[in-house]
């Protein structure tokens, strides 16, 4: 049966005890020793494994669990490998990258901040900040006609664009001195930022006020989320070939 | 939307998986892969992370973001400055009811858009993309257009 891997951690870490992972029944994970005390912890695949909300939250929650007894490494959802064997010579191939990877994040965790944006809400002030938008929207009642419209829109998208890129600059700089580092989140839709900190377990709250702080000054449109104390999805190596 | 005296909205450690919309970004884009491996294929997943800034930098995108621009009502808007910390003065309540409408269709050409992309009337995609993990308290009634990297899709049960 195929292995699916849910993390890269010490050799004497607990296994989860309640978070039995994908599948269902799920059978429960088990680690696979590697060298350097590495392990990973893995289970069984589920031979029909799709991205379901109930195995997504799953592997999250077994993750999670991971987290909360010291340094996990977590898998992105939905990797699997055809055996054990195929787990134990990856880690033999990375041990050095990976116990690197373990110390740096022990004793810290990932909060992941999303700022949403209300475009309605800030749209007129990205507009009347822009000389050069102002002036293609004067052409643009002026001349009409197809071309300056779409110049506009491309001009509008750009500025909303550079809008968000500032909007998360900033708060990357303001939220920064509370972590150990930071990372860029993937796009999403709606939103002017997502980034996620690694912060000292110790310093949670103080990050936490730090966000309610930048909400204050941040200005309405923007909506901070955070989430967390997450597993350190954002902070693990990129293990090349093998 | 945010106002200012309003405290972020923060995930509840108790509620588990409550919050998976939320984190769902990092748990299918990030965490470790392990390259030479299949990474199994999630159906219609990987057909519903297509690019969106295609869809983004069309013509139509940008004809309906122009009739936004042009419907604003800058006269009323007060001082202006792109500084992110500055900007506290709400846009007057009449732009934002015009421009409202056009950024509106502007999304809905998007989302059209992708259903096309990723072959709507395959029903295994269909199915897919209408259980997208999407809690109704964060659905916004009028989806700026943004050029979203990728969109998320999960089954639900």
């Amino acid at each position: 049966m195929a292995t699916y891997v849910y993390a890269v951690v010490t050799a004497d870490h607990p296994l989860p005890t309640s978070a039995l992972g994908v599948g269902a029944p799920a059978e429960g994970p088990r680690k696979v020793a590697g060298p350097e005390g590495l392990a990973a912890v893995v289970g069984p695949a589920p031979e029909d494994l799709r991205a379901r909300r109930r195995d997504v939250a799953a592997h999250h929650e077994l993750l999670r669990e991971l987290a909360d007894h010291g340094p996990a490494l977590p898998l992105q959802f939905g990797v699997v490998v055809p055996d054990d064997s195929a787990v134990e010579k990856h880690l033999a191939e990375h041990a050095s990258l990976y116990a690197d990877a373990l110390a740096r994040t022990a004793g810290n965790t990932e909060i992941n901040v999303k700022a949403a944006l209300d475009l309605d809400a800030v749209l007129a002030d990205i507009v009347a900040a822009d000389p050069n938008l102002l002036a293609q929207r004067e052409r643009t009642r002026t001349l009409g006609g197809y071309d300056e419209q779409v110049r506009l829109g491309e001009m509008v998208a750009h500025a909303v664009s550079r809008y968000e890129a500032e909007i998360s600059a900033r708060i990357a700089e303001v939220l920064r001195p509370y972590a150990v580092d930071v990372s860029e989140g993937p796009k999403v839709q709606d939103h002017a930022a997502n980034l996620s900190f690694l912060v000292p377990r110790g310093g949670v709250e103080a990050f936490q006020a730090a966000v309610d702080g930048l909400q204050g000054d941040i200005g309405p449109g923007i909506e901070l989320r955070s989430t967390g104390p997450l597993p350190t999805y954002s902070f693990v190596p990129e293990p090349v070939g093998g | 939307m945010g106002s200012p005296n309003q405290p972020a909205v923060r995930g509840q450690d108790g509620s588990r998986s409550g919050n998976l919309y939320d984190v769902l970004d990092l748990i299918l884009d990030r965490g470790i892969v392990i390259d030479v491996y299949v990474r199994v294929s999630l159906l219609g997943l990987e057909l519903l992370q297509i690019d969106a800034r295609i869809v983004v930098a069309s013509v139509d995108t940008y004809l309906r973001f122009a009739e936004a621009t042009n419907r604003l009502d800058l006269e009323h808007t007060g001082r202006r400055s792109t500084l992110p910390g500055l900007i506290n003065e709400v846009t007057e309540g009449g732009s934002r009811g015009k421009a409202e409408g056009a950024v509106g269709g502007a999304v809905d050409a998007v989302a059209g858009k992708v259903r096309r992309a990723v072959g709507a009337g395959d029903d295994e995609d269909e199915e897919e993309e209408q259980s997208a993990v999407r809690p109704r308290e964060r659905e916004r009634k009028r989806e700026p257009v943004r050029s979203s990297r990728r969109r998320h899709a999960v089954e639900e049960e």
